[in-house]
């Protein structure tokens, strides 16, 4: 926060590195995280 | 870090098992990767002795041996080849199972019966050594079971550990952690100084202070380096992953293993002069112990004696001044370097030692002699050898300071969400070692001991109250503000509903990355220079995209390189331009479609989608978003420049329509007739909020015409003039049918309308509605050229 020029007495905060995408892959049981990012017609179908 | 689990709890034994010991360190923080016996499966094991040894008739390389478990003496067929009398052995006797569940049967070797196997660690599952039988100590108990004498009921604890804590990279460290989680006091070994018998001494010079802020040197004179590491030693540093190699490397790294100290031993013979703690010279070089040779960079702590490098300090010793098989005295190194020095350099050569690791996190800068004195005493129960005096070149003020960090009591409550008691929180920052300087009259000032670099303000504090004090045991509730109604435009619609639009006619969502191929980018938007990346993750991902078009066009290509002829994709995102050397973000709405209009089917036939297709489409969106927006003929360098329509609203520019240009599809290998779209989001959501106009009661009254006329007359100009002319009552016009064929002649077509009139408060009478639609007829004649068509 002090980096960013925010008050960290007024402010606190959760931080977490969690894959957005990776959530979606335990939930949905896709295996692999490359096809968010391909869009393969196939896999974004089965999504809607 | 790899640890033994028996080793740790000769230091502090909880009265817990050993996943609960590794649950219990991971949830304070120290994460246990994972863990693994010491040895594979073992019974029916025991410690053998071997009466006698007797070349086997019929084979060479075999002996036939008389050994004995404790209670018989049978005979074993053995071929390893330090096989001899009185060696005590692991031995494996008939019904014993092996790692691998290998039985010891009853057997004939060449004709010899054998009963029982003599063993070697690989057979045993302890290492990888299978040149020769497993010696052990010659006053190992015959008949005991192997396990139980070498305490193979052991497990190696893998934890992965945050780069913060660099004071848990030894056994030490993990003691103090495991007592304070148990609320017990550590046992740590006795490390009492050892008496110098001689009073040579390391002539030692630290010519880089503030990276060597302190260095301990010693020499143990005479040792005898033929012997071997007890295997006790020997057991703890396998179990710890570390391969025991010669006695003085052996208890360097045992010590640093324990302690946390990495220590270096070099060949007193081997240094010229005396050791020079300094910066490398650009240029020198040094063959590491590892046999490469490497050439220093300026910024290297080195440790050189009086002509040459002979160690990269904290990293790695060199290969020439090295413990060797000749060596008779020992020059012993126990030492703080700098971690801000240290930091990157091993990488830089291509180096991660055990030494590195912790140097470059942070050492505690008190350890060095009492590191020193324990390795000492360890080498002279091992190899024998004279001390002498340690010498200390210290620079106290380039020593890390000792800091003193203050704790509000009631900062820590607000950051934990729970008021702990004032003397839970002492006791547990006291067990931690982190001394209570002073208690203050809303918290306390606390004492930063030297081996936990890593603290240095209050949150550092707040977090180990909270972590030995366990997360879990934190209070669980649900995040509480003050609800409060915000406005929400009625006229403005959310980007969720124009996504759930365009799924609602056969769309797919894509997400396309922001930065692009230049080489498409080039292609989309030839006339704009996009921003480049300065540390693209490849070059066909280098330039940030101005026009979502790119991306979208590569996905038509992966899919039609798929077998999937019919695509329609939308996608939201932001669009990146260089203004006065900032950037600037725009978000964009942008769609493309190829192939068949409708799923193959038996109704609608095979029509394949079209410009129009996709104006529809898009007319729908403006009717949803509540806006009007007309499709002027236009140019876009991507796109075919007899179908192009440049979307305008109220005279403002939002968005482009259109084929894609041939020779742009070629290039980029693309498949079919391609239409794209693209919007500026920001300027179409806002559409209007209805203002009620009163409904007529009285009817109205439709007139039609069909008109012939140049073949490129705008509609949008017929529709102009129609209005003009139309009087205010006009509430609908509509063209419904367009044809152009031979008949009309060439460059012409033929356009119907339908214009409807409804006049608020009476019924519109015959005459006034004739005059209007002449009106309209006549000014399409006079303003456009048009003619009636009979």
């Amino acid at each position: 926060f002090e980096h960013c020029g925010i008050n960290a007495e007024e402010y606190r905060g959760f931080a977490f590195g969690m894959g957005v995408e990776r959530l979606a892959m335990l939930r949905y049981g896709v295996n692999d995280l490359r096809m968010f990012f391909e869009n393969d017609l196939r896999f974004l179908r089965q999504f809607r | 870090m790899k640890f033994s689990e028996q080793w740790l709890r000769e230091w502090v034994n909880p009265a817990i098992g050993t996943q609960e010991l590794m649950d219990q360190i991971t949830m304070a923080g120290l994460e246990v990767d994972g863990f693994e016996s010491v040895a594979g499966q073992i019974s029916g094991v025991v410690v053998g002795e071997v009466l006698s040894v007797q070349p086997h008739p019929d084979a060479d390389k075999l002996r036939v041996c008389q050994v004995s478990d404790g209670q018989q003496t049978v005979q074993v067929v053995c071929g390893a080849p330090n096989v001899r009398d009185g060696l005590k052995v692991p031995f494996a006797v008939i019904g014993a199972v092996l790692p691998g569940n290998f039985k010891i049967k009853k057997a004939r070797l060449r004709g010899q019966p054998s009963e029982g196997m003599l063993c070697s660690e690989s057979e045993l599952g302890l290492s990888d050594n299978h040149g020769g039988l497993m010696e052990l100590p010659t006053d190992a108990p015959v008949g005991q079971d192997i396990a139980e004498y070498l305490n193979l009921n052991d497990v190696t604890i893998d934890v992965d550990l945050t780069p913060n804590r660099s004071d848990c990279l030894s056994i030490k460290g993990i003691a103090r952690e495991v007592g304070v989680l148990n609320s017990m006091p550590v046992k740590s070994p006795d490390i009492a100084p050892v008496e110098a018998t001689h009073s040579e001494v390391p002539d030692i010079r630290v010519e880089a202070p503030a990276a060597c802020p302190r260095y301990l040197g010693r020499i143990l004179r005479n040792v005898n380096l033929k012997a071997e590491s007890p295997l006790w030693l020997q057991e703890k540093l396998r179990r710890s992953g570390i391969r025991a190699i010669d006695p003085a490397v052996d208890v360097t790294n045992y010590v640093m293993l324990e302690l946390g100290q990495p220590m270096h031993a070099f060949d007193r013979e081997e240094i010229q002069g005396g050791i020079v703690v300094r910066m490398a010279v650009a240029g020198e070089k040094l063959v590491l112990l590892d046999g490469q040779e490497v050439e220093l960079i300026d910024q290297t702590l080195i440790i050189a004696d009086h002509q040459k490098p002979i160690a990269i300090a904290g990293v790695m010793g060199g290969e020439h001044s090295g413990v060797s098989g000749k060596t008779r005295d020992l020059v012993l190194e126990s030492a703080f370097f700098d971690p801000i020095t240290l930091a990157g350099k091993a990488r830089h050569y291509g180096l991660h030692t055990d030494a590195s690791h912790r140097f470059e996190r942070g050492v505690d800068y008190l350890l060095a002699r009492e590191a020193m004195e324990r390795a000492t005493r360890l080498l002279i129960e091992i190899v024998g050898g004279e001390p002498g005096e340690i010498v200390e070149v210290t620079s106290s003020e380039h020593l890390p300071k000792s800091k003193a960090v203050e704790l509000r009591a009631q900062r820590l409550t607000d950051v934990l969400g729970l008021a702990i008691n004032r003397t839970t929180v002492e006791e547990i920052l006291t067990r931690l070692g982190l001394k209570i300087d002073k208690l203050l009259k809303d918290g306390w000032l606390v004492a930063v001991p030297s081996f936990r670099p890593d603290i240095s303000i209050e949150e550092d504090l707040i977090e180990e109250v909270g972590r030995i004090y366990g997360y879990n045991n934190l209070p669980v509730t649900k995040p509480t503000g003050s609800l409060g109604l915000s406005p929400l435009d009625e006229a403005v619609t959310p980007v969720a509903a124009i996504r759930d639009f365009f799924v609602n006619r056969g769309y797919q969502e894509a997400i396309t990355y922001s930065f692009v191929d230049p080489k498409i980018q080039v292609l989309i938007d030839p006339e704009r220079e996009a921003i480049a990346l300065a540390n693209p993750i490849s070059s066909d991902l280098s330039v940030m995209r101005t026009s979502l078009w790119s991306g979208l066009l590569k996905t038509v290509g992966y899919n039609q390189n798929r077998q999937q002829p019919r695509i329609r994709l939308f996608e939201t995102g932001l669009r990146f331009l260089a203004s006065d050397g900032q950037v600037e973000q725009q978000q964009m709405l942008a769609g493309v479609v190829v192939g068949q209009q409708y799923p193959e089917n038996w109704a609608n036939g095979r029509r394949t989608a079209d410009f129009f297709d996709v104006k529809g489409e898009l007319e729908s969106l403006f009717c949803v978003l509540g806006i009007d927006v007309q499709f002027a003929g236009g140019r876009h360098p991507a796109l075919h420049p007899g179908q192009t329509a440049k979307l305008l609203r109220d005279g403002d520019h939002v968005g482009w329509l259109g084929t894609l240009h041939p020779q742009v599809q070629k290039n980029l290998e693309l498949n079919g007739t391609i239409l794209l779209f693209e919007l500026f989001l920001n300027s179409i959501v806002t559409g209007y909020v209805p203002n009620f106009k009163e409904i007529s009661k009285f009817p109205e009254v439709r007139r039609d015409l069909a008109i012939i006329i140049g073949s490129d007359t705008k509609f949008a100009d017929v529709e102009r003039v129609a209005r003009k002319h139309a009087g205010e009552q006009l509430t609908a016009l509509r063209a419904f049918d367009v044809y152009e064929g031979q008949s009309l002649g060439e460059g012409n077509r033929s356009l119907a309308l339908s214009l409807f009139w409804q006049h608020p408060e009476r019924t519109l009478n015959e005459d006034e509605v004739h005059s209007l639609f002449d009106g309209v007829i006549n000014a399409l004649k006079e303003e456009l050229g048009a003619t009636l068509r009979s």
